[in-house]
């Protein structure tokens, strides 16, 4: 969870609510469906016939269109149900057959996302869920799992609503009704991997569908399909039972520098507490019961033969239940949606990580990790760690140093950072069913992971070349996350100070626990399925390191010598990459943004705040910001007048309420004295 | 559609009980176990012993099928994908016949199947099924190849 370093204590008049990304939007929504026989496609990779059958969720009024047209696919699930039963387990009455049998019914998975899709619908979409049967039923002959069957299923779709332009199967109704150059796809389990192989098929198109975004919801990666050049979100339930391994985050992974000059962002949210199926109503046991619905997370525990203390709901794990699962995907799909097909710029702070969820998601604790666009408004990469190399040299050819670490060595990759005799991140990985499995090491293989162990004082340097000017950036991030295996990690968070040095020697810290908690040790002990060794995202507004109040030299960033990671106290493990500074400063107030960032991704961060959370240079001042200009030193805790330090780690935003912008401007100016992270 | 079913204690059965409910057989409850937290019951799945049998071998011309029967139904799930390992060969691609859950025809192109060594143990892997141990499916017996 993002921890806001300030407490508006301050009486301000709410003005106008704030409109959360799950709330019901303007439009009267209405549903339609369509269907051209169990047997109208025929996938040119793929021995079986398939379906073409959608339900549509679109407003009433579609002559406010074009609207932006999402495209829903579910996964891999049982294909057909025979009504009469029997019941005595989920797959009693459950055939893996397309077309149906006799006395069998489909099992309607194109229709699970009913929930999401009339939401979305009311913000002035046209969201498409689509019937992927034939698929499931067939894919097993398939090399790829059925991932080019479900890029072709989908292409097949979207031609569909090209004919829409001129006619349609009802009638007119639908004609201009979607912008075929504003395409959403949202693809569940296999179907995220059937998303990501359309993307790189229509890549291959004479005319390109235009893709906004693609969210892939607890995907299968069985082909390591890259996907560039589209915003990405990658959506990882912590206690799928079915893709136990997370291994979607691969998409992230190897995406985020696939293309040079890449112009879109990508995201990764771990939804904790979340399974694979309950996002599926019809994959759900308390919403669809006439078969194969079940709560996935049942298969580990049967195959290991115990119960997990986090994720197991027989063992008081602290799962969501289905309604409240789906709750947090709403919250998060519709963020996304909105802001890269809608162009929307309220949920940005909320994609990248730096506010809370509202109250629908909160329960999921959802880590995010966050890769801008590659452009260097947006991003200047220190050191991704790529290889081996990464430990002497950064990417902006800067000296690295591990200064007396106990562990300073890579993991995820081989020795030139591909997957050829890469090694693990744990020290035991685990053959299961003959084959080896990295369920607690989502990442490998393929993420280079700096693995760093401290115990007493000691740094991680990359020392940055002359005229390294982040002056420009707002941030600066990492992803990070906890080595369970080490002793040392207790379940609290981890903590560590973060040091800026510029080349006249001025150096200013803050304190990783000032900003998130992300970095605890992940729940979870069902071997080998968790915990898992996730990395998550830390970002701290570089308007922490500069507080022109505290009386010392003010740290240029323009012209910066160091960043350190530097472990004063105690002892533990981490493992990171992807250290950059990121995210341009935004224009001040009623200026032009010239971050050169893609359309609908505009920076709200700092601006004059309207979004109910305190500003960021703001929340940086406060976020533990100490300043000093002798070396090695941190500086004094400012005078505290709120009550003590706790109240530095809570939220600042205030659901339901807009706060002005005078407020704003007075609280930057009372900063100075609620700073406390370093007391 | 008729569907086969083998003797004997099949498929994945819905216990129908709470399993924290007191089992004279079973260790006593560990302290996770004895947790204040008393969620709703939600139903489960019993592990069952995991058995697996060759059933036939099919002669499809360019293909060979070998059809086996699953002691449980398979979920339909995403990231499990059954494969045949023979010796050295692998088997890749699979269906289940006539839909049944708890049948398995593996695809074998005919050059493989003629590489594969008689007498070699048929291991079913990459399914979600059982922790310990490979299930096998008996031994390839290529006299046992039937036309269609």
């Amino acid at each position: 969870m993002k921890k806001r370093a300030l407490v508006l204590v301050i009486a301000a008049v709410p003005t106008v609510a704030q409109a959360e990304p799950d709330d019901p939007g303007p439009f009267a929504v209405q549903t339609d469906e369509y269907g051209f026989g169990d047997a109208a496609f025929f996938p040119e990779s793929l021995a079986g016939v398939v379906e073409l059958r959608g339900v549509i969720h679109s407003p009433v009024d579609l002559d406010e269109g074009p609207f932006p047209i999402v495209v829903v696919l579910h996964g891999r699930h049982g294909t057909c149900y025979d009504p009469d039963g029997p019941f005595d387990d989920p797959f009693a009455n459950v055939s893996q057959e397309w077309p149906c049998g006799s006395n069998h019914e489909p099992i309607p998975s194109y229709h699970g996302y009913d929930y999401w899709a009339a939401q979305l619908a009311s913000h002035g979409y046209v969201v498409v869920s689509i019937g992927a049967n034939g698929i499931n039923a067939a894919d097993g002959e398939a090399d790829d799992g059925g991932a080019q069957a479900r890029a072709e299923l989908i292409e097949a779709h979207l031609e569909l609503w090209q004919s829409f332009v001129d006619t349609d199967e009802f009638g007119t109704k639908f004609n201009d009704a979607a912008d075929l150059q504003n395409v959403g796809l949202v693809g569940h389990s296999r179907g995220g991997d059937g998303v990501a192989a359309f993307v790189a098929r229509n890549a291959m198109r004479t005319e390109p569908f235009g893709l906004g975004g693609a969210l892939l919801l607890a995907p299968t990666d069985f082909t390591r399909i890259v996907v560039p050049d589209v915003p990405l979100a990658i959506m990882l339930p912590y206690c799928d039972g079915d893709v136990m391994d997370l291994q979607g985050v691969h998409f992230f992974d190897d995406s985020r520098y696939a293309v040079p000059g890449d112009a879109t962002p990508k995201y990764v949210f771990t939804m904790d507490r979340s399974n694979h199926n309950f996002y599926n109503t019809v994959w759900s046991p308390g919403t669809f019961a006439l078969g194969g619905a079940f709560d996935d997370f049942e298969i580990p525990e049967i195959v290991f033969e115990q119960l997990d203390s986090h994720c197991s709901v027989a063992a008081g794990g602290p799962r969501l239940g289905e309604a409240e699962q789906q709750a947090s995907f709403v919250v998060y799909a519709s963020a996304f949606f909105r802001t890269h097909l809608g162009h929307e710029t309220e949920y940005v702070d909320l994609l990248r990580g730096d506010a809370d969820p509202p109250a629908a998601a909160a329960a999921a604790e959802v880590r995010t990790s966050y890769m801008p666009p590659d452009d260097p408004a947006s991003r200047l990469t220190v050191n991704r760690v790529a290889a081996a190399a990464s430990l002497q040299t950064n990417d902006l050819g800067g000296m690295v140093q591990g200064v007396d670490l106990s562990t300073y060595d890579l993991c995820g990759v081989g020795p030139r950072g591909g997957i050829e005799n890469y090694q693990h991140c744990i020290l035991a990985p685990n053959f299961f069913m003959g084959e080896l499995y990295e369920g607690r090491e989502p990442h490998v293989p393929g993420l280079a992971h700096l693995g760093l162990a401290f115990a007493g004082e000691s740094t991680w340097v990359n020392a940055l070349p002359e005229g390294t000017d982040a002056s420009a950036l707002s941030y600066l991030q990492f992803r990070a996350g906890v080595d369970f295996e080490d002793p040392a990690a207790a379940a609290g968070a981890v903590d560590f100070t973060i040091a800026l040095t510029d080349r006249a020697g001025v150096r200013a810290t803050t304190t990783l626990q000032s900003w998130t908690d992300a970095l605890a040790r992940p729940p979870g002990d069902l071997y080998p399925v968790a915990p898992k060794l996730l990395l998550h995202g830390v970002r701290i507004p570089l308007a922490a390191f500069v507080d022109p109040t505290a009386g010392d030299p003010a740290l240029d960033l323009g012209d910066l010598a160091t960043i350190e990671l530097a472990f004063d106290a105690g002892a533990g493990a981490l493992l990171v990459s992807d250290l950059a500074f990121v995210d341009a400063v935004p224009p001040p107030p009623g200026g032009t943004d010239t971050s050169g960032s893609e359309s609908g991704d505009a920076d709200t961060n700092g601006d004059a705040d309207t979004s109910g959370n305190a500003d960021d240079s703001t929340t940086g001042a406060l976020g533990g910001t100490s300043s000093s200009g002798t070396e090695g030193t941190t500086g004094p805790a400012a005078d505290d007048d709120t009550g003590g330090c706790g109240g530095c780690r809570s939220s600042g935003r205030t659901p339901g309420a807009l706060w002005s912008g005078a407020i704003v401007l007075l609280v930057r100016r009372r900063r100075r004295v609620v700073s406390c992270a370093t007391a | 559609m008729s569907v086969v079913r083998l003797a004997g204690p099949l498929g994945l059965v819905l216990a129908g009980c709470d399993p924290r409910e007191p089992d004279a057989d079973a260790e006593p409850p560990t302290e996770r176990e004895q947790s204040p937290v008393d969620p709703a019951p939600s139903p489960r799945i019993d592990p069952e012993p995991f058995a697996v049998q060759l059933v036939a071998l099919h002669d499809r011309g360019d293909t060979v099928e070998i059809e086996l029967a699953l002691g449980r139904r398979l979920p339909p799930t995403n990231a499990s994908r059954p494969t045949l390992h023979v010796g050295d060969e692998v088997v890749r691609k699979s269906r289940h016949p006539d839909g049944q859950l708890d049948r398995l025809v593996f695809l074998v192109p005919r050059d493989q199947f003629d590489r594969m060594a008689d007498g070699a143990a048929l291991e079913l892997r990459g399914v979600v099924l059982a922790r310990d141990g490979v299930p096998v499916a008996g031994v390839l017996d290529k006299s046992a190849l039937r036309a269609p």
